[in-house]
């Protein structure tokens, strides 16, 4: 998923807005950042012949110490700012976990996956234009970001600024339709 | 994965990225 880990980044600054945005949201991107490193160093090849392949970055055990790692960085500015950077890193598990190209290993090389085959369904388009994945992602978000709203409306959050991050955050689903 | 691949990847990513950082700023995070 793309925009859904905005919003699920979003959601989370929404009820603990003491945690800085910027962590929240790398947080919730770690994974994508470290598949990216491997994928470049050859470590997670993503095309034939080798096949896809991102237990490293996307397992759910490392999934869970990249989130604790990174949330531990930020333990000096309270236990609530790190629990709050853990939970948007955990966000990327759930999301990955309904779609993603390949089910979610438990552990790198693992046997065990998690998660279902959705990938192939996803990809197809639907009646309404977008593809599977496209609406899967796009009620995420739509959950995602009326949590935003619900709990950033009671914090020193501007109306403003919660409007126009979710006008960005579903500007760029709509821009991948 | 080359390296225009893997820059335009992580440009997706950081461009928005920067901009909700940017304009959240520091709002909310001297709450007690």
């Amino acid at each position: 998923m793309y925009s859904a880990h905005f919003a699920a980044a979003l959601a989370v600054k929404g009820r603990i807005p003491r945690a800085p945005t910027w962590a929240l949201l790398t947080a919730a991107f770690l994974p994508d950042f470290l598949w990216v490193a491997f994928a470049r160093a050859g470590l997670e090849p993503e095309y034939p012949p080798l096949g896809f392949f991102d237990d490293w970055s996307h397992s759910a055990l490392m999934i869970v110490l990249w989130a604790t790692l990174f949330a531990a960085a930020f333990w000096k500015r309270g236990g609530i700012v790190a629990l709050a950077v853990w939970i948007a890193g955990l966000s990327h598990l759930l999301l990955d976990f309904l779609i993603h190209p390949a089910r979610l290993a438990l552990y790198p090389h693992s046997t065990v996956h998690l998660g279902w085959s959705l990938w192939a369904w996803g990809q197809r388009t639907t009646r309404l234009g977008p593809s599977h994945y496209w609406w899967i992602e796009a009620a995420a978000i739509l959950v995602l970001l009326f949590l935003y709203v619900w709990y950033a409306r009671r914090t020193a959050l501007r109306p403003a600024l919660i409007a126009a991050s979710c006008l960005l955050v579903a500007g760029l689903h709509l821009l991948a339709a | 994965m080359g390296t225009h691949e893997a820059i335009q990847q992580l440009l997706l990513i950081l461009l928005p990225l920067a901009i909700l950082a940017l304009i959240h700023g520091r709002a909310g995070e001297d709450r007690r």
